[in-house]
């Protein structure tokens, strides 16, 4: 596999590992919308009772899809290290908090399907875990703000100005996503309304900004490649 | 550009402290930590007597702890200039191990939310969760001293006439990595030294890493290439 190729193939991982996402929460899950902070612990528990085996092999789908958004994140590394030049600060950056986010996902994921896998446990202690894997995998804005912002600034501030490596707007975009992502900070402060796990902010406009960013990065990310394809052609 | 974004990933280090401090310290309230030893309607009430203070407070202290994932940044370019253009193992070691160090940090502030999640679930579960958390806070010493023994062969083994950092720094990290090594005891005792309270495991393991980030952070402010010197990789990406 020549490096183009692997260039295209993590590319298209973000996306890719996007739908495993969606496939494990929506059909499998079935959590879209989500559950609400503020049920009882005896209706939490019947959530597990009820569907404990779509849980289980949603969240093993949760788990491939966010470990493949990693080689996603693996060639933005590429493009910012040609976009920084010799030192790399917003690179490493990248590197770090991006894994950080992965290592969430993953983690969340996993003490959900820890808390479906005994279904019949006491409910009070089904419910904390419940708990425990929503608020890991809703709240990450943490490392989604420092590791968005490395990129959009690593883009904005491009060493080769006559031929950017990414178009400068998508760092702007990048620098916004980050914004917009904000409200998934505060999930631990509320059980209703916007902020909460299943608010309009949290949940809706910060999965909705996520979701944009990866693949109208990737589009951008692609084009770039295509057109060092063609250029290595002339 | 170069030098304005090294500044900035130098700086979010003694920043992110500063974070995690008035997070954990003066919002939350959990540190320094209470005694393992506390019942377990005493540790919830530690959640339930402060819990918007605690909820801001660690959502601070996640701020901070992913900014410091920018200082291990700037640490690994000084590191990959320590160890010249072939091969830098070191600085892949001290990134992986920072990542983990950071993730643990983050991780042990979303557990405490977790814990002051629900104020009213029964207090041996909100004693779990607290645990859970104390020991991510206190207990990762293996990343911890695999990142400080890393960065202190790098600085010892500088490739260059004029070493990035100064060789006592290296021995200062090497030092620091003996004695942040004690934290992996903390699960073992509910009292003493070396609980996760105790002045070996919090006091002088935590404190020194404190430590080590501010001093190495000023270090690393005079090892970033001054503004006037023409930068010579300028213009070498056409």
């Amino acid at each position: 596999m020549n490096s183009r190729t692997s260039q295209f193939v993590c590319t298209w991982a973000g996306p890719f590992g996007f739908l495993f996402f969606f496939l494990g929460m929506i059909p499998f899950a079935n959590w879209v919308p989500p559950p609400s902070p503020s049920l009882s612990s005896a209706a939490v528990q019947a959530l597990y009772q009820n569907n404990p085996v779509g849980i289980r092999i949603g969240m093993i789908l949760v788990c491939w899809g966010a470990t493949l958004i990693a080689a996603w994140y693996a060639q933005v590394a590429v493009l910012m290290k040609r976009m920084e030049g010799e030192h790399t600060p917003w690179l490493y950056t990248q590197i770090i908090s991006t894994t950080i986010l992965t290592a969430n996902f993953v983690l969340g994921a996993m003490i959900l399907a820890v808390a479906a896998f005994r279904p019949e446990r006491a409910a009070e202690i089904t419910h904390a875990l419940h708990d425990y894997g929503w608020l890991v995998l809703v709240w990450p804005g943490m490392p989604v703000t420092v590791g968005t912002a490395a990129m959009g600034f690593a883009i904005i501030g491009d060493r080769n100005p006559e031929a950017p490596v990414l178009p400068r707007w998508s760092g702007f975009f990048c620098v916004w996503c980050a914004v917009l992502q904000f409200g998934g900070n505060l999930v631990c402060m509320f059980h209703t309304g916007p902020f909460a796990w299943d608010g309009l902010l949290a949940y809706w406009v910060a999965l909705t900004a996520f979701t944009a960013w990866i693949y109208v990065m990737s589009f951008v990310m692609h084009r770039s490649l295509k057109h060092d394809a063609a250029a290595a052609l002339s | 550009m170069s030098r304005k974004s090294q500044l900035i990933c130098t700086w979010t280090g003694p920043i992110g402290l500063v974070l995690i401090g008035l997070g954990l310290g003066s919002f939350a309230g959990l540190l320094p930590p209470p005694s393992p030893s506390l019942p377990a309607d005493q540790t919830a009430a530690l959640y339930a007597d402060n819990l918007i203070p605690v909820r801001i407070g660690v959502i601070i202290a996640a701020y901070g702890a992913c900014f410091i994932a920018a200082f291990y940044g700037q640490l690994a370019v000084l590191i990959k200039r320590m160890e010249g253009p072939r091969a830098q193992p070191l600085m892949w070691t001290q990134l992986i191990a920072g990542t983990l160090v950071t993730f643990n940090l983050q991780l042990a502030a979303f557990v405490f939310g977790v814990a002051a999640f629900e104020p009213t679930r029964s207090a041996e579960i909100t004693q779990s969760l607290s645990d859970n958390a104390f020991l991510l806070l206190i207990m990762p010493a293996m990343p911890l001293t695999l990142q400080c023994l890393a960065t202190g062969f790098a600085i010892l083994g500088d490739r260059n006439d004029a070493p990035i950092l100064p060789r006592w720094s290296g021995y200062l990290t090497l030092i620091v990595a003996a004695f942040v090594a004690i934290g992996c005891l903390a699960p073992m005792f509910e009292t003493g030294p070396l609980a996760w309270n105790g002045m070996a495991v919090f006091w002088l393991a935590a404190g020194l890493k404190a430590m080590w980030i501010a001093v190495l952070a000023i270090l690393m402010f005079r090892a970033i290439p001054p503004a006037r010197l023409p930068d010579k990789n300028a213009g070498a990406n056409p």
